[in-house]
């Protein structure tokens, strides 16, 4: 463990330096983030801005969700996305015989090695977002939910990380699906939304889509003070059933990589 | 003719990777319904809020902005940016006695055909399985203008992003650029929601940007919410961002590939 934390440390190190050596690549992300900060905002705003509740959620409950969303969502890009972008090129390209020989666990190093700062600003457009939303909605916060909304934003992170992981993991076998990617980052905006919304599709693609309604909704039910043994046990339970499928089918699917050496 | 071969090469391409297309076209989908889920749920608790709109039609225009989406909205920036100006690209074509413009016109026309083929699939499916349900034009006259409207929402997508791609030329990175342009698109080309739903000020400016036009009056056009008149007001000044955004693209393909350098090309 203390190993992988050094090593953690040096690549926070790497990426810091490579943020400041390419500034104009900074500005241009720093923009793309803000931009999609803002959009994602803007866009519930404009949706919310002709009812005043929706599946049984008020605009403002809707409204805190987009926001902790955004959050949510700007941790995960910081931490996790580009890596996954990453990996498809290196599937693709066969260059991820440099990660497999290398004496760390190779699931770590896919999932690290790549620290976006630029998304911080989505982490920031967010919590001033739901700051804003819990001050005007009088929503009373104490420092105890802060602690649990805390707990429940990185189990919803391990939940999300986990399913990101596995559709990934299946371009082993089809290189040429590296956009499955971007398919990910429009499939992961379900979770802004109620759950009730999803209950009116067909029930096999409902069950498809529930894990994703747990992530941010179990969150943001913390803050409101209004979380069920539901929403708690099934975002538990669907973040280890997760992430312990990721890991079996990692290894599993490195058994049919070939890469162009091999 | 020789162009009819460039377009059948790359429909032979874009049909191997068919693959990536479906996967394409589900990003393209999974956008309306999500918006349509939201709405439906808006609808059921205040239906006094919506006139003009009711779930029959709104149901309609999410569906067909799932073809729009597929069909319409032009991916070619990319490959303009990043792979001709970028990585060098470019040079093979300007050694070639083609017009850029037309080839990679023909290039991207198979990925449309095939994305928005998948989309017809999805809508005659709920067609047919919600008939009663659906609002589309059923005069010939309105059907012709809105194929029309269409046809020219598409050359607007084209030449704007073929726009948006030349940009490198000035900026090298223009993935900011790319992000910015797809956010305005989805909230002014009326893929968030139909634009009378908007707040009175953005709907006034999502009507005097070119981006309605590719989405939003196609769809509307091919719901028969446009009388005869209206329709004939759309595609002329659809005609006229058409010559605006030619002239800007032309003038930046002179000025811009002064600066081009295909190192190593």
């Amino acid at each position: 463990m203390k190993k992988y934390l050094k090593v953690y440390r040096a690549l926070i190190h790497l990426n810091f330096s490579a943020l400041v050596v390419y500034r104009a690549n900074v500005i241009n992300n720093i923009l793309g983030s803000t931009v999609w900060g803002v959009f994602s905002l803007v866009s519930i705003i404009l949706l919310t801005s002709r009812t005043t509740s929706v599946f049984g959620w008020t605009r403002y409950e809707i409204l805190l969700l987009s926001g902790v969303y955004a959050l949510f969502i700007g941790i995960f890009h910081t931490l996790f996305s580009r890596n996954f972008e990453r990996l498809t090129y290196l599937i693709r390209l066969g260059m991820l015989d440099a990660i497999l020989t290398k004496p760390l666990d190779s699931q770590f190093l896919v999932s690290t090695s790549i620290i976006n700062f630029t998304s911080t600003i989505r982490i920031l457009l967010g919590l001033a977002f739901t700051w804003y939303i819990v001050s005007i909605a009088h929503v009373a916060v104490t420092l105890p939910l802060i602690g649990l909304f805390c707990i429940g934003i990185c189990i919803g992170l391990l939940l999300l990380y986990s399913i990101w992981f596995i559709v990934a993991t299946l371009i082993i076998w089809y290189p040429d699906l590296s956009n499955l990617i971007e398919f990910l980052y429009s499939a992961s905006n379900i979770g802004r939304y109620p759950r009730e919304m999803y209950a009116h599709v067909n029930q096999f693609l409902f069950l498809f889509i529930l894990p994703l309604t747990f992530m941010v909704i179990a969150p943001t039910k913390i803050l409101l003070t209004k979380v069920t043994v539901f929403d708690a046990l099934g975002l538990l339970m669907f973040a280890a059933f997760f992430f312990v499928c990721s890991r079996l089918f990692w290894k599993f699917a490195l058994r049919f990589y070939t890469s162009a050496s091999s | 003719m020789r162009y009819a071969r460039i377009f059948a090469l790359h429909f032979q391409q874009a049909f191997a990777l068919r693959s990536r297309s479906v996967v394409w076209f589900l990003i393209a989908l999974l956008n309306p319904l999500t918006y349509f889920l939201f709405w439906s749920g808006a609808y059921a608790g205040n239906q006094a809020l919506f006139t003009q709109w009711n779930l029959s039609s709104l149901a309609t225009y999410y569906f067909l902005l799932v073809i729009a989406g597929s069909l319409l909205i032009v991916h070619i920036e990319e490959d303009v940016a990043h792979w001709d100006i970028q990585q060098g690209g470019l040079s093979r074509y300007l050694l070639k006695p083609f017009s850029y413009i037309r080839l990679k016109f023909f290039e991207e026309l198979p990925w449309r055909i095939i994305q928005g083929f998948f989309g017809v699939i999805i809508f005659t499916a709920f067609w047919i399985m919600f008939g009663s349900f659906v609002s589309v034009a059923r005069t010939v006259p309105a059907i012709l203008f809105a194929i029309g409207i269409a046809f020219c929402g598409y050359i607007i997508s084209f030449l704007f992003k073929m726009i948006v791609g030349l940009s490198a030329l000035w900026l090298t990175d223009y993935s900011g650029l790319q992000q910015l342009v797809e956010a305005v698109i989805l909230i002014f080309a009326g893929m968030l929601m139909p634009l009378e739903f908007l707040p009175n000020i953005i709907r006034q400016i999502a009507f005097s940007l070119p981006f309605s036009y590719i989405i939003y009056f196609p769809l509307v056009a091919f719901q028969g919410k446009l009388t005869a008149i209206e329709s004939v007001r759309t595609i002329g000044i659809q005609i006229v961002w058409i010559v605006i955004l030619a002239g800007i693209y032309q003038l930046l393909w002179k000025k811009g590939l002064r600066l081009f350098t295909g190192l190593g090309q």
